[in-house]
């Protein structure tokens, strides 16, 4: 049963979403966005993440191949690995598995910051000058969390093919273009396409989830790791939630 | 200009709040629970959230008063505590209003303007540090500086000599009486000394006690 904070709670959300559409359809003119928030959390959310993205990367490309051509060469079917490598990693774990870096990383971060900022009250000081908070610090952050998201799982999987590669040439020493051949052969544009859908609606909800619960933060600082983890375990259902529901909608497109 | 509270109600605790100020001149909030008269300043610089009832600037409603025009150049409002951004630096703390009442500052301009008001409240600051750096009453003051730099039509003042040393306390009078001539003032305190002395009017805020909860 829905508690009255619960609907409270949710439309609360849903009215933040709004605003936060409306001031982004006012990018253009709007001078609140600033152009350093969003190159900040670029640099913060995609940049400093590579180090842990590569490494995962390359680890799951090889645990891929590794696992596959094990299961596979059993059948006599061992060609076949490179399209669990297409299905499992590409379609599936570099968007998941990126989203939960950045939401560890930056959705927690996010978060924090806005809800210190919030109980210094350096919001309330935004908004005395008539600056909208919303313009100022969640859009920005939007933007930022999107366009590194985006940049991070492409990245994310050109380094675990690279790893599956790497890995493949333990049991059968493949030139990288004939595995690469092998890769591009069952890669379809709809595999593209879904991922780079995914990785916008994964950077849009946890920039949104983790900007709305920064932002609810009252005056009290033991709400900071509250909110925060809110955020954290909202992100995670939803991420996953939406990752089904778009790969379900392809499949049915299919 | 009159600013009349009618029946307001609000998230941070005003309850059916009418009263009605003058902001055409100096006029301390007097409020001896210290509670009361913060939430009133808060309230007129929309930091509040109205739950019921109206505030009004003239005949205007505040929504309309405050979409009309940059609300920094009308409503100039100091905190009780020196509330800066701390990811900026003091120097980017005091421009970012400015930046964005006038995007195309001329910020040498600026800087010797800084200097002078920095110079008048006694200060000597390095202004690329970030206020971490500093104690609450520097900050405070500091956020006197940056209100004034934008020159607002009224200064909204809470507390003002709350974190203040005794050597600041007498830094900042010096300033108000100052700026007094210039600037209309609503001043939140539980000094009544200081606002006898000080203020044009005073408002006893004792029987309004019933208008606050605990938000």
């Amino acid at each position: 049963m829905t508690t009255k904070s619960e609907k409270k709670s949710a439309m609360g959300f849903f009215l933040f979403i709004a605003a936060t559409l409306e001031e982004t359809f006012r990018v253009k003119s709007n001078r609140h966005v600033s152009s350093m928030v969003v190159l900040r959390q670029i640099l913060f959310t995609g940049y400093e993440a590579l180090p842990l993205i590569s490494f995962l990367a390359l680890a799951i490309g090889g645990l891929v191949i590794l696992q596959g051509t094990n299961l596979l060469t059993g059948f006599g079917q061992g060609i076949w690995v490179h399209v669990i490598l297409v299905t499992v990693v590409v379609n599936e774990l570099s968007g998941i598995l990126t989203a939960l870096v950045v939401v560890a990383r930056s959705g927690t971060a996010i978060s924090t910051e806005l809800g210190n900022m919030r109980v210094r009250r350096e919001i309330d000081l935004i908004e005395s000058f008539g600056i909208s908070p919303i313009g100022y610090l969640v859009v920005s952050r939007i933007f930022g969390v999107v366009i590194a998201m985006l940049i991070l799982t492409l990245y994310f999987n050109l380094v675990a093919v690279l790893g599956g590669w790497l890995f493949s040439r333990l049991f059968n020493p493949l030139e990288f273009r004939a595995f690469m051949n092998d890769f591009l052969s069952v890669l379809k544009i709809s595999h593209v396409v879904s991922g780079i859908l995914k990785s916008i609606c994964f950077g849009v909800i946890i920039s949104l989830v983790s900007t709305y619960h920064g932002m609810q933060v009252g005056h009290a600082s033991t709400e900071v790791p509250q909110r925060t983890i809110k955020a954290v375990v909202i992100s995670i259902f939803a991420v996953v939630l939406t990752d089904m529901l778009i790969t379900w909608l392809f499949w049915v497109l299919s | 200009m009159i600013v009349r509270f009618d029946h307001v109600s609000s998230k941070e605790g005003l309850k059916d709040l009418s009263l009605s100020l003058d902001l055409r001149k100096v006029t301390q909030l007097y409020d001896p629970s210290g509670n009361l008269a913060g939430k009133i300043l808060a309230a007129i610089a929309g930091l509040d959230e109205i739950y019921s009832g109206e505030i009004f600037f003239g005949e205007q409603r505040m929504q309309d008063f405050l979409k009309d025009g940059p609300q920094i150049s009308k409503l100039g409002y100091v905190f009780d505590e020196g509330v800066m951004l701390s990811n900026l630096s003091l120097r980017e703390n005091l421009l970012l209003p400015l930046k964005w009442l006038q995007p195309e500052l001329d910020e040498k301009e600026t800087d010797s303007l800084i200097a002078s008001w920095l110079d008048a409240f006694d200060m000597d600051l390095d202004m690329k540090q970030r206020p971490v750096s500093y104690r609450p009453g520097q900050l405070k003051l500091l956020g006197f500086v940056r209100t004034l730099l934008i020159a607002p039509r009224v200064l909204l003042l809470d507390n003002p000599f709350y974190l203040l040393d005794k050597n600041q306390r007498a830094v900042l009078y010096r300033n108000l009486l100052r700026l007094k001539a210039s600037y209309p003032m609503l001043i939140a305190s539980i000094d009544d000394e200081f606002g006898a002395s000080f203020s044009d009017l005073q408002v006893d805020l004792s029987r309004h006690q019933e208008n606050i909860s605990q938000a």
